[in-house]
């Protein structure tokens, strides 16, 4: 069944000034409660950031020591997989072989985790007390992983990056993931995940310019048992560096961008 | 200061369309609203933005699909959305702001499911 | 972290002045006008999942976070997790710098106030949404102000004597919201409005 009526605009401009007006009136009676909650957040932050000191400097420019294609355990190995697994890679490499690959990356999505850590060009770790934050140049990826760990998900989105939580064991970050929509592949050969995946990276300076990361795959539909993968980042010179975000959309365009751009 | 702000809010509501990052709702008639009685078939919970997909029948009785493009998952989360929302059999009333051109599509203005009416966020 | 209170849909001067235009400018914005009064708006960079760039990311209407570092002022936007480098080393930006979305910026204090020069934009992206048209001679600079515990000013000023006949100023603001989270938002998983090959906004009616 349909029905059509019309708006008053008018109407709706008038209600949504008035509201604004409330509102604005509520916010100068509301500054002491939000003193109170500026002083909150100060003490909230204080132990954290006292513990921040004692924190590894892992904060800075960081870029791979070696460009890492397939995803292999720290030893050097295949990982583990179940039959599911290993069906489901082998269908992805027959069709990259035969010209059909179906990479989510091809589609410019995100590269999800742990795929984001193999990704090429450098990052940038913003260390805070309370966040560390990892902004890849590639894809313009962003990391939040809240100081807030262990994980504990209840009701969450499935996400292609998941959902990050993170505390300090000593000098090693250990930042925890799930909550994903299982539809990225973990590297460029098609290596599977599952919306069950759990990964646990374990950050830690392995030299004063030398960042390690242990990162270790649970998925009990693809991987026979948890494994672990090893990366290294070499330390940036941070002075003056910018990191240019890479548009990957601007591939999807079906003409090119200059065409009906203002300019 | 505060005039500015008050203008920029007042447009805001005048255009009455979500608060869009991503395109322009100008595809849809903003001064005319439909109501649409019918069944959702699909609920697409995605970004840039979500879209429902209701079955509704015309008025010789003839089920037509419409696709209404809602906000984002973003935004309708923090208005109390969830993935779950609606599922496909479900009894929908739609509000929208139909396309000019007469396809069926629309922007969503208010949803009620089985009965219930989900949050609006803001702006839209 | 900070709620969006302004959009980025029509970010005329917000002395409540007409838009300087220049001659193209005008015809730019015009032709785009007719067309949504059409009912197909034109092509716009955002609806191909493409950053917003400086200044429209500043009235982008999702929730931002600020991180400051002793070097550098990073601003994040939820909408297609984008992120600014505010450069606050006091030095200018390279020479062989390319022209980028969000371009180079470099960012200094005047007592309380952040005030943020951007330059190195290139020329893709608009004012607004509504389509104020800049070239990549723009030159922007934003300045940064909390009028309240809760709420933080941005005023912008846009040099740009290609397009616009005078330098003029757009407005921002924003509500602190510090339990706030920035969500994921991948714009390229479901874009049904993608433009065609003729730069028209698909309308999203095919499921």
């Amino acid at each position: 069944m349909i029905r059509t009526t019309r708006v008053c605009l008018g109407c709706i401009a008038v209600l949504w000034m008035a509201a604004a007006q409330a509102q604005n009136t509520a916010r100068t009676t509301k500054e002491g409660m939000l003193r109170e909650m500026e002083a909150a957040a100060a003490a909230r932050a204080a132990p954290m950031i006292a513990a921040d000191k004692l924190r590894p400097r892992i904060g800075g420019f960081w870029e791979p020591e070696k460009s890492a294609g397939a995803l292999v355990t720290i030893d050097g190995k295949t990982p583990p997989m179940t039959p599911a697994g290993k069906a489901l890679q082998r269908q992805r490499m027959a069709q990259i072989r035969a010209g059909r690959s179906e990479d989510p990356m091809n589609l410019c999505l995100p590269p999800g985790t742990p795929r984001d850590m193999l990704s090429p060009g450098p990052f940038m770790i913003a260390q805070t007390p309370a966040k560390i934050t990892m902004l890849h140049e590639h894809r313009h990826l962003i990391r939040h992983v809240y100081l807030d760990g262990p994980l504990e998900l209840e009701e969450a989105d499935p996400w292609w990056e998941g959902h990050f939580s993170g505390y300090w064991d000593g000098d090693v970050l250990v930042v925890e993931a799930a909550g994903f929509n299982g539809k990225q592949w973990l590297d460029s050969t098609g290596l599977p995940q599952s919306e069950n995946m759990k990964v646990v990276e374990r950050f830690r300076l392995v030299g004063p310019d030398t960042l390690e990361d242990r990162i270790t795959i649970e998925d009990p539909e693809f991987y026979s048992r948890p494994w672990t993968a090893r990366l290294t980042f070499r330390r940036l010179p941070g002075e003056g560096r910018h990191l240019v975000q890479e548009e990957c959309s601007e591939k999807l365009l079906e003409f090119p961008l200059k065409a009906y751009a203002p300019e | 200061m505060k005039s500015v702000t008050f203008a920029a809010l007042a447009i805001a509501a005048t255009t009455a369309a979500p608060l869009s990052a991503h395109h322009s709702f100008a595809m849809f008639d903003n001064e005319k609203e439909v109501t649409l009685e019918g069944t959702i078939k699909e609920f697409q919970w995605t970004n840039p933005h979500t879209w429902t997909q209701v079955l509704v029948k015309d008025a010789s009785g003839n089920e037509v699909e419409w696709s209404i493009e809602g906000g984002s998952p973003n935004s309708l989360s923090r208005a109390g959305w969830k993935r779950t929302s609606m599922k496909p059999g479900d009894k929908a009333v739609v509000v929208i702001h139909p396309l000019k051109n007469g396809q069926p599509g629309g922007s969503l203005i208010r949803i009620t499911i089985n009965g219930q009416p989900l949050g609006r966020p803001r702006g839209s | 972290m900070w709620v969006a209170l302004t959009s980025n849909r029509s970010n005329p001067p917000a002395d409540g002045g007409s838009t300087p235009f220049l001659p193209w400018a005008r015809e730019f914005f015009e032709k785009r006008a007719a067309a949504e009064a059409a009912g197909q708006p034109l092509f716009d960079p955002t609806a191909n999942c493409l950053p917003s760039g400086v200044p429209r990311i500043i009235s982008s209407p999702y929730p931002i976070e600020i991180i400051q570092t002793p070097e550098l002022t990073l601003i994040l936007t939820e909408t297609l997790h984008e992120f600014r480098m505010i450069h606050m080393d006091g030095k200018p930006k390279p020479d062989n710098f390319e022209p980028s979305y969000f371009g180079y910026s470099v960012g200094h204090w005047e007592g309380d106030t952040l005030v943020v020069e951007t330059t190195g934009l290139n020329g893709y992206t608009q004012v607004d949404e509504e389509g104020r048209p800049k070239s990549s001679d723009m030159r922007v600079v934003e300045r940064y102000q909390k009028r309240a515990p809760n709420l933080l000013d941005v005023t912008y000023t846009l040099y740009d004597s290609r397009t616009y006949s005078r330098p003029w100023s757009g407005h921002a603001q924003f509500r602190w919201a510090p339990d706030l989270r920035l969500s994921e938002y991948i714009c390229e998983e479901n874009n049904r409005n993608k433009p065609d090959s003729t730069g028209k906004l698909r309308l999203g009616v095919e499921p």
